[in-house]
């Protein structure tokens, strides 16, 4: 019996073509819904929300592109969430992460292999009215404790969970959560009791609308303003057995094969602030006139706009192979993600920060919108891998692949 | 019993599973549909096991292509045919490592369904 391998071609030019379109639809909504409110969603009270952006984004598809079609999902993977991040972030990086933290609250249960637990949550996506879900990790006292395995035993507080006959008791809080406060579901990590520090993690799915649960108050950001971040509350909170993925004590091990997952689409979020900023910078410096010309024929701001563009192709570049990259192997990688994020993370700031200063003082005016995208830059670069986490995470991987040689 | 005991059975207990999920109209129902064909790459020991709709191979004659690749040990198949262990837990601590399209390994998961079924039986009846 043989099986002929498909041929594979290198190929940097082409999307696949459900994904191009899908892309082309995005970046329509982007700029043609999304970004005429941006503004308006920056300087809104921290917690005002627009559903109704939501919902246009919802019936394009945003709030289920990695779920899978048997689900009534797009079925479009990491490099489809990642691509559309990055449209949607060119407009208003906020609005992204709203779909983004939606796409992570329902991957531990693309994770769980489970058919049942996927058929009770996933085909919510595709229902006519959107709905959010919820990734809640990170606690007042741990964030990268939760996340690096070596500083597991160290972690104090931390939530904590207990098994009582068919289902487990959940006590403590969560901060900074994204879509929290109208989120239907949450991917919930808790400490089951008796285990030291967070060396007893465990993954649960937990439906928000039920006794014992109370979502606190918003925060109110710096940047990424579209998007409400808040603390959740569980007293006494009832998950069902069912409802646990990959068992008891390997939560550690989800939160990180999550993050894997993931930091491609954060990666290209941050491209899409990036080429946001030097879209604006564009404009600007293709239409001011300063010695008798145009302010991208002096040399020293053509030479900042073309390092503006460098980076943020190669940031692009390293974004959509790394989701290639996810979408082709379980685990994910930790490698190539990590050095997306790492690397889209910095660019941003760097992209946004010289935008400002292109655009001179007009560039420091809210109304123009680029010191919005400079005080959005720096948010990615504190959720879902900080450049020490990922350091960490790049030189294990570095170590680990030479200690095989 | 446990994967060392059945040491040599290994091909026995593991290529028989597959082998006759060939057979399982269910089964290769499932995977014609879904246009999955798999390959097992096991290691200690080696055993490579391949299974399309069209049937089963064991052995060093399975193709060398396949629409989704499982790599484990050996003891890892075990165990999770055995249902000791989940397929998050084995991918996550990196003991069972899958290549090819993600979107397939979704669909794959319901089709698995009478490995679980099958495999005590037949380690029982190897063990008899």
């Amino acid at each position: 019996m043989t099986i002929t391998a498909p041929s594979f071609e290198l190929n940097f030019d082409v999307l696949p073509p459900e994904i191009q379109r899908f892309k082309e639809t995005v970046r329509e909504f982007a700029q043609e819904v999304v970004l005429p409110r941006a503004q308006q969603l920056d300087q809104a009270p921290a917690a005002d929300f627009d559903w109704d952006l939501v919902k246009q984004g919802h019936a394009l598809g945003l709030t289920r592109v990695a779920v899978p079609k048997q689900y009534g999902g797009l079925g479009l993977g990491m490099l489809g969430i990642s691509v559309a991040m990055e449209q949607v972030a060119a407009a208003c990086p906020g609005t992204a992460l709203i779909f983004g933290a939606t796409m992570l609250g329902q991957t531990p249960i693309l994770y769980s292999g489970d058919p049942q637990l996927q058929a009770r949550y996933l085909p919510l996506f595709a229902g006519d009215e959107p709905i959010l879900a919820c990734n809640a990790v990170t606690e007042d006292e741990a964030g990268c404790d939760l996340i690096i395995p070596e500083n597991a035993r160290h972690a104090v507080n931390v939530m904590s969970a207990r098994r009582e006959g068919d289902h487990y008791v959940l006590n403590g809080s969560k901060k900074f959560i994204t879509n929290a406060k109208f989120a239907t579901f949450a991917s919930v990590f808790a400490n089951m009791e008796g285990h030291e520090g967070a060396t007893g993690l465990t993954s649960f799915i937990v439906d928000l609308d039920q006794p014992g649960v109370t979502r606190g108050p918003v925060a109110d950001k710096m940047g990424y303003r579209a998007c409400l971040g808040s603390e959740l509350t569980f007293e006494n909170v009832i998950v069902p057995v069912e409802n646990v993925i990959g068992g008891e004590l390997n939560g550690m091990a989800i939160n990180i094969a999550q993050s894997n997952m993931a930091r491609a689409s954060v990666a290209g979020i941050s491209t899409g602030v990036a080429q946001g900023a030097l879209d604006k910078a564009l404009k600007w410096c293709g239409e001011r006139v300063q010695g008798g010309q145009l302010l991208y024929k002096h040399q020293f701001s053509a030479q900042k706009i073309a390092e503006m563009a460098s980076k943020i192709d190669a940031s692009r570049m390293l974004y959509m192979y790394a989701a290639n990259k996810v979408d082709n192997q379980l685990p994910a990688p930790e490698y190539e993600p990590a050095v997306a994020k790492l690397f889209a993370d910095r660019v941003a700031i760097e992209v946004a920060d010289t935008a400002v200063s292109l655009i001179g003082a007009r560039g420091y005016l809210r109304e123009y919108g680029v010191e919005k995208m400079l005080r959005d830059s720096y948010g990615a670069r504190i959720y879902e891998g900080t450049p020490e986490v990922l350091a960490l995470a790049i030189t294990d991987c570095l170590y680990r692949v030479s200690e095989a040689e | 019993m446990s994967i060392e005991a059945i040491g040599n059975s290994t091909t026995e207990t593991l290529g028989r599973l597959f082998t006759e999920l060939a057979q399982d109209d269910r089964f290769t129902a499932g995977l014609r549909d879904s246009g999955i064909s798999l390959l097992m790459e096991h290691s200690r020991p080696d055993l490579r096991i391949f299974v399309s709709a069209e049937g089963a191979v064991v052995g060093d004659g399975a193709p060398e292509y396949a629409t989704l690749t499982i790599k484990s040990t050996a003891a890892t198949a075990h165990e999770l045919w055995l249902g000791r262990t989940s397929f998050p837990a084995a991918i996550t601590s990196g003991r069972l490592r899958i290549f090819g399209k993600v979107a397939k390994v979704l669909e794959l998961m319901p089709i698995l369904a009478p490995a679980f079924e099958r495999y005590p039986a037949i380690v029982t009846a190897v063990g008899a």
